[in-house]
């Protein structure tokens, strides 16, 4: 059922970007030729798509982020993201986990599309599809209560809790996505991401088994972001989408 | 050209993460038991020494004060058996055909150790001694220590040549 709704999910998602991408405007610069100009702007985001997960999906999951980025010579994009999660969920076995955490990540988008025509001229997108990579960090509180020792042929059985305080988990992302400008500087993005544990402060990692900001920790995850924000574009940037 | 390849990487990038999901099940192996095997100690008159071979028996097996037969007049020759989860000492009862039982008692060290949400909670063991009446059994030796949820072989039991 999971892999059901993470394939509607995908699909979705591609059949969005395919239709970006295609009716991407292209704001043609007359005879501009290179600029040495690096900054050009910043952007602010909130994610919707995270809380609305948690609220449809991941009933036990509540998180939520902001990103910030700067845009450097409409090639490379550092972003920094920061957020807050809580999970409170149980399985059949009667067992439950919950943690709550501030996370953070750090990394780069790669504008993907070109910024120069065959003649040299600059060719700056309002709307571009970009890669990007993250390093993310949290410091979690979790307990794990009613977790069931069963050894069935001696009839024994056990109910144990563990809880610990701020356990560091740092994790790695890849990150496909695009970002599209709707109007005056308002614009949104889709992304999804595929994320990978690195390491912990525990010696048993598996006792984080939900970091917010990753996710369940027992394997790669994958996650969709959706975020609503504000591009700020320099002078000299504004300046080369008028016609 | 490029823009299309760029959009095509993008696009399987997009199928391969979705592609990676994990379900949330439980995949793990659950089971943990301590391997024994089964010997049997014969005098080689021509090497005038005694020599061990793994032997298959008929077997009749079961916890010290449990109820629950484990194996019945079973010919075995390896077999496996659950120790105590909570207790650091586990016994077992083992009737080679119709001949007198032997007890034999492993005192043992439990490690919990927690899988997931979904696995719960594993008791791996550390095996620290053996011992065991000897009407039919010679002898007994530890040959792994280390007791965890993969088929292994961890006591050897040396029977006598009746």
């Amino acid at each position: 059922m999971n892999y059901l709704k993470r394939y509607i999910v995908v699909n979705l998602l591609l059949c969005v970007v395919i239709g970006v991408l295609s009716s991407q405007e292209k704001v043609a610069v007359s005879a501009q030729k290179d600029s040495t100009q690096i900054y050009n702007g910043w952007s602010a985001h909130v994610d919707i798509a995270s809380p609305l997960m948690g609220l449809a999906i991941d009933k036990g999951v509540l998180t939520g982020e902001a990103s910030v980025d700067v845009n450097l010579s409409n090639r490379f994009f550092p972003i920094l993201e920061m957020g807050y999660g809580t999970v409170n969920s149980q399985v059949t076995n009667g067992s439950t986990y919950s943690a709550s955490a501030p996370f953070v990540r750090l990394g780069m988008n790669f504008n993907l599309l070109k910024s120069k025509d065959k003649n040299g001229n600059l060719t700056p997108h309002r709307n571009y599809a970009y890669l990007g990579m993250r390093y993310g960090m949290s410091l979690v509180n979790y307990q794990l209560t009613n977790v069931p020792i069963t050894r069935g042929y001696w009839n024994e059985n056990q109910l144990l809790s563990l809880d610990g305080k701020n356990a560091y988990a740092g994790w790695g992302e890849l990150v496909a996505g695009v970002r599209v400008d709707m109007a005056k500087g308002f614009t949104m993005g889709w992304s999804v991401r595929m994320k990978l544990f690195l390491h912990t402060s525990l010696d048993e990692k598996q006792l984080l088994w939900y970091v917010p900001g990753y996710g369940n920790s027992s394997g790669n995850t994958f996650t969709l972001n959706y975020t609503l924000g504000y591009t700020y574009y320099t002078k000299a940037e504004r300046s080369k989408f008028k016609k | 050209m490029k823009q299309k390849l760029t959009y095509t990487l993008v696009l399987c990038l997009l199928v391969l993460v979705g592609c990676t999901a994990s379900d949330g099940e439980c995949r793990k192996e659950k089971v943990v038991v301590m391997g024994v095997s089964l010997y049997k100690t014969v005098f080689n008159t021509e090497k005038e020494a005694f020599v061990s071979s793994p032997t298959k028996e008929k077997m009749t097996i079961k916890g010290l004060n449990n109820d629950s037969i484990l194996y019945q007049e079973q010919s075995l020759s390896t077999f496996n058996l659950p120790l105590h989860a909570l207790q650091s000492t586990s016994a077992f009862v083992l009737q080679r055909g119709v001949l007198e039982p032997d007890t034999i008692v492993i005192s043992h060290e439990n490690v919990n150790q927690f899988i997931s949400l979904e696995c719960g909670c594993f008791v791996y063991h550390t095996i620290q001694g053996a011992t065991t009446t000897t009407h039919q059994i010679d002898s007994l030796v530890i040959e792994n220590t280390y007791v965890q949820n993969v088929s292994e072989n961890h006591l050897r039991i040396y029977y006598r040549v009746n």
